[in-house]
């Protein structure tokens, strides 16, 4: 009875690795082109992906059918981003969100070759608005390019962020405002064009 | 509205994530104030020249190489699966086996602490004492050897 169970598991497990792949080779490219946007190269964006997608793997379990398998991959490939981030130790561990306690401010970045991207921001300057994405924080990133270029509503960003809507709109907000800043001060005739064109 | 409340809610108006009536009243905002419509016109910009940007095309042979490094993962957590249920079959085996073997001795340990009294000797015992209790009785009684190891 023990190896009839443990054979029957078996065959769900292969099911269910066969299901896996199924939803993995539809989504992928989606999911490419969120990490290309988040990460700024190719390289990282693949090694970004095959992480997500091996995480993906091994929660299978915990996925619900009843929800699209790209947003889900979408969510556990944005906290395999900070996760990247925070290994390589460039990602500041105070609150971007909220006023400090002590004086309320808020850090605003003024010196760009202090980027926590920089190495993302010197492989990109074929594009000036990717180059000014990794001028961005990457949790403000990670909202921008949710709203901007994935089309997510607030709600959808803060689930697959796993935070409030309220922060999602002051992250897109703070994140616009650096994206802005950015492209003013190295591609200034780029910001003409773009509002010139509305 | 003042300027520095309106160009706080100038994302969430361009994204159409902004309540009827507050949008109504950044967008009186809007018509009142140069500046902050500037703004709110840049951050639009920005919205569609993002939403504008070319789709990213996957390099060659990543599906692939995605399928290739899932498939390691489960080769990897594969051993562990397989020997799960064949070591929770031999401990279960080992546990049966044991506990058949306790039960086996239990007669044996039995009998070497109890052995068996027979019914007979019970009877005497009870009336011998009947007999001592009486004060009536003809006299002490006179109890069969080793009876006081009983």
């Amino acid at each position: 009875m023990a190896f009839a169970i443990a054979r029957d598991g078996n065959v769900a497990r292969t099911l269910d690795r066969e299901h896996f792949e199924r939803l993995l080779r539809e989504s992928y490219r989606q999911a490419y082109a969120l990490a290309y946007r988040l990460t700024g190269n190719a390289a990282d964006a693949e090694d970004l992906l095959q992480d997500a997608a091996i995480r993906a793997y091994r929660f299978f379990h915990q996925y619900d059918p009843e929800l699209p398998f790209g947003k889900w991959l979408a969510k556990i490939l944005c906290n395999a981003n900070v996760d990247r981030i925070r290994r390589r130790g460039r990602l500041r561990t105070t609150s971007l969100d909220q006023p400090s306690e002590a004086g309320g401010h808020v850090p605003e970045v003024a010196d760009w070759n202090s980027l926590p991207d920089r190495a993302m921001v010197e492989e990109s300057v074929s594009d000036p608005l990717q180059e000014g994405l990794a001028a961005v924080r990457p949790e403000f990133r990670t909202a921008v390019v949710l709203a901007d270029i994935e089309g997510m509503e607030y709600e959808e960003i803060a689930q697959t962020m796993g935070t409030s809507v309220g922060t999602v709109r002051s992250r897109i907000h703070r994140g616009r405002k650096q994206l802005r800043r950015y492209l003013l001060e190295k591609f200034p005739d780029f910001v003409a064009r773009m509002v010139d064109e509305l | 509205m003042n300027c520095r409340n309106a160009q706080a809610k100038l994302s969430a108006l361009v994204d159409g994530e902004l309540p009827g009536r507050e949008a109504l009243l950044v967008r009186e905002h809007l018509l009142r104030c140069p500046r902050c419509a500037q703004e709110w016109r840049a951050l639009r910009g920005l919205k569609l020249a993002m939403g504008q940007l070319p789709d990213v095309e996957p390099p060659e042979g990543l599906e692939e190489r995605l399928l290739a490094a899932v498939r390691r993962e489960k080769e990897a957590s594969r051993p562990i699966r397989l020997w799960l249920p064949a070591a929770a079959a031999a401990v279960a085996a080992c546990a049966t086996l044991a506990l058949l073997n306790l039960r086996a001795d239990e007669p044996a340990v039995a009998s070497k602490t109890l052995p068996p009294v027979p019914a007979s000797f019970e009877v005497d015992r009870d009336q011998a004492y009947v007999a001592a209790s009486d004060p009536f009785g003809p006299g002490p009684v006179v109890l069969a050897a080793g009876y006081g190891r009983r």
